[in-house]
């Protein structure tokens, strides 16, 4: 290309840049009239984006969107519990007990009821996403948060990906196409599971409202805390300790459109779409899932739960968790975690369901009653649920959007072993302190 | 490290230009040269940031990143690249 | 009479380009991936006098270089499949950059109506835009629209029907990118015109503005051309 470079004086490319927009600046004045004022936008975005008060500003509205989320949802949360609890109720007598009233009241109504509790926080967590995104803050986020990422190897543009994780992982790895540099665009898929995704919400949720009395909230927010601190940390020490992330970063270039006052229709529309997308795919997986635990959990039909099939697995599984404190049930709810961490309520459900009743509060006092989790250890599978890989579904996303066997297998697998880790230290330093 | 690409003024006034990143807030200029990889010349210019468009520091980083007017829109560019951007500042 | 076709949407990212899909579609959108890609695809489907249109979304994109995954398969979508229409989205208050994405889409010789959006906040911040000396200058059909009031909706949709029916029919207004530039562009496109096959395919002036540009795909495509060896000798 030298020699065009020297007709023309500068890089081809820069040339068609320049003379397109040469094109531009001649025709608009003959198309527009006025100057681009200072608008609200400016004035807002001066105290928005300030130095010193952009951070703490971004704390406070994340903080906002995430009350605004659990507080707002819970009426409707209860009403769904409270519906498929009596449904179950009303159904088991009506089919006489056998294998098909079972099926149907606690395999179906109670598994699907305790999962099924938890769409209102997802789609209100969408909700207050979707109006973050619209107004135009979201941008402004992802430039605050720039300066700090930057420095924990990653960058601004990773941001929006992590905080669409918060959700769900498979819009948050999907997201991250807007990277454009691969290393980059890698780094922040492969830690983008350690966001915890609305559907980790429920376990935390029945964990802590079981164990952690009047610590619930402050324990379901670490676990959030503690995602990300681990998905910095893990993206510092890919950075620095495999050679393929060591290259430089890709650069943060973004434009901030300006802020808008979000209407109803399309924060909605935004809201439907997300939300929907993750019903789906929790819809399917989910009913298979609990299906496929309600029968391992009936046969051998008439043996006790833990003569059951799946009493033989967790059995199987349990000296693999007695470090972390899990018993088999823990091991058996985690085991079918990976399926959809949905089910892992959902399998607390079924398990605890005898009877036909299966709504949240029931479980959780049987977590109490039969001291299945202490405080520490009920905290420490809520890590290892917040860390072990990620749902069926997602892994999927993450080899199709990474197309490496290699990669996909290097995110379950660490993990795995990061979840182990963290639990049994969590217990460990626990111990020491003195709790049981 | 990369040879300074469309400068046109390069030849007479060059040694004027400085990094947009070192801006003042409030300051007018006009962008004089683009250093960088192909990508990032590329995704610059198709966002308004070519030689002899005028743009203004709307936010300084230092550390972090800053925001430009440019082409009647708001961009922001983090530090590294900012760094990369050439201008001839012509006062606020 | 044209009776079934395929319009797509296309404008940068923040310009009200789902709302209009949504306006357009009535809410009922299918969505699944682009083959052989992750990235989400959203088709929906529109019925306005008597012509049904398949209405497609790709990905909001500042521009149609080989920069991104995004860019890479909106453009590969309007030179491979050829829709009926192409629907350019422009934000109206922000003219100037999105006119640049405009130009490329003439470059690619797309089928295009212009679909001027926001003009409610555009009039907010003082701006006044002729929209008929806008058609003329580009040569193309500009609708304005609030995409959030449905207003210029119905408009829309008679434009994009005409603009099927003239498909072809329609003067390409060439836009010009300076003497020194077009005569370089006109020798690469003598060239390329000489390969028959590529020449039918993409649109040569298109193909040699890519050139020009280094764009890695339309080289990649250039490669095994038998006028490869001519080009490179032109270009030094």
């Amino acid at each position: 290309m030298s020699r065009i470079r020297e007709v023309l004086g500068e890089d081809p490319e820069i040339v068609l840049a320049e003379r397109r927009y040469d094109w531009i600046s001649k025709v608009l004045p003959k198309v527009m009239r006025g100057a681009r004022p200072i608008t609200l936008s400016d004035l807002l975005d001066k105290a928005l984006l300030d130095k010193y008060l952009g951070i703490p500003i971004f704390l406070a509205l994340w903080w906002a969107l995430f009350r605004f989320t659990f507080d707002v949802s819970a009426p409707f949360s209860d009403l769904i519990d409270m519906f498929f609890s009596r449904l179950g109720e009303a159904v088991e007598p009506a089919l006489g007990g056998g294998v098909l009233s079972s099926l149907i009241a606690d395999g179906l109504l109670g598994g699907l009821g305790s999962v099924l509790v938890f769409i209102p926080p997802i789609f209100f967590l969408f909700f207050g996403l979707s109006i973050l995104e619209d107004s135009g803050y979201l941008a402004r986020a992802a430039f605050v948060v720039d300066k700090i990422l930057y420095k924990l190897g990653l960058h601004g543009r990773s941001f929006i990906p992590m905080l669409l994780g918060f959700g769900c992982n498979i819009p948050g790895v999907m997201a991250c196409r807007t990277i454009d540099r691969e290393e980059d665009r890698l780094l922040t898929i492969i830690v983008n599971p350690l966001m915890s995704c609305s559907a980790r919400l429920p376990v935390y949720v029945l964990i802590s409202s079981a164990v952690l009395g009047g610590y619930a909230v402050a324990g379901i927010y670490s676990m959030y805390i503690m995602g990300i601190g681990l998905a910095i940390a893990m993206a510092l020490l890919f950075r620095r300790v495999i050679p393929y992330f060591r290259g430089r970063r890709s650069a943060f270039i973004m434009e901030l459109p300006l802020y808008t006052v979000p209407t109803l229709r399309s924060t909605i529309l935004h809201m439907w779409e997300r939300g929907f997308l993750f019903l789906k795919k929790a819809g399917t997986v989910i009913f298979i899932g609990v299906l496929v635990v309600w029968a391992l959990s009936s046969f051998p039909w008439g043996a006790g739960l833990e003569e059951s099939y799946i009493g033989v697995l967790g059995r199987a599984l349990e000296p693999l968790f007695r470090p972390l404190g899990f018993d088999w049930r823990g091991a058996v709810a985690l085991f079918f975690g990976f399926i959809a961490k949905e089910i892992v309520v959902g399998t607390f459900g079924v398990i605890f369901g005898a009877g036909g009743e299966a709504s949240e509060e029931e479980i959780a006092d049987v977590i109490r009653s039969e001291n299945i989790f202490t405080p520490l250890t009920g905290y420490a599978f809520m890590a290892f649920t917040l860390i072990y890989i990620p749902c069926v579904a997602t892994v999927g996303v993450i080899y199709r959007e990474t197309n490496s066997w290699k990669w996909t297998l290097f995110t379950v697998l660490y993990e795995l072993l990061l979840a182990y880790f963290t639990a049994f230290l969590i217990v460990s330093v626990g111990h020491l302190l003195g709790f049981s | 490290m990369f040879q300074p690409r469309g400068g046109r003024f390069r030849v007479f006034r060059f040694g004027e230009a400085i990094p947009l990143a070192m801006l003042p807030e409030g300051c007018r200029a006009t962008v004089a040269a683009l250093m960088g990889g192909r990508g990032l010349v590329r995704r610059l210019s198709e966002m308004g940031f070519t030689p002899g468009v005028e743009v203004v520091l709307l936010k300084s980083g230092s550390p972090g990143p800053v925001l430009v007017g440019v082409r009647g829109s708001r961009v922001a560019l983090g530090r590294g690249v900012a760094m990369r951007v050439l201008v001839y500042p012509r006062g606020g | 009479m044209v009776l079934a076709i395929r319009v797509a949407l296309i404008g940068n990212p923040n310009v009200g380009k789902s709302l209009i899909f949504n306006n357009l579609t009535g809410g009922k959108a299918h969505v699944g991936n682009w083959p052989g890609k992750t990235v989400e695809r959203k088709e929906g489907r529109c019925v306005y006098e008597g012509v049904e249109m398949e209405i497609i979304d790709l990905p909001g994109v500042y521009s149609l270089t080989a920069n991104s995954i995004d860019e890479l398969i909106a453009r590969d979508y309007i030179v491979e499949e050829k829709p009926d229409v192409v629907v350019d989205i422009v934000d109206a208050s922000n003219l100037e950059r999105n006119l640049y994405l405009t130009l490329q889409l003439i470059e690619l010789e797309a089928n295009l109506v212009v679909a001027l959006n926001k003009m409610d906040i555009a009039r907010d911040m003082g701006y006044e835009i002729d929209v008929k000396a806008l058609s003329e200058i580009l040569g193309l059909p500009v609708v304005p629209t609030v995409a959030t009031t449905k207003q210029g909706m119905d408009e829309l949709k008679k434009a994009i029907i005409k603009a099927a029916q003239q498909r072809g029919r329609r003067r390409i207004r060439r836009i010009s990118y300076g003497k020194d530039l077009e005569a370089i562009i006109s020798t690469i496109e003598g060239i390329l015109k000489k390969d028959r096959v590529l020449s039918s395919r993409y649109p040569t002036r298109w193909l040699a503005i890519k050139v020009l540009e280094g764009d890695e795909e339309v080289l990649r495509r250039i490669d095994r051309s038998p006028v490869k060896a001519e080009l490179m000798e032109v270009l030094g």
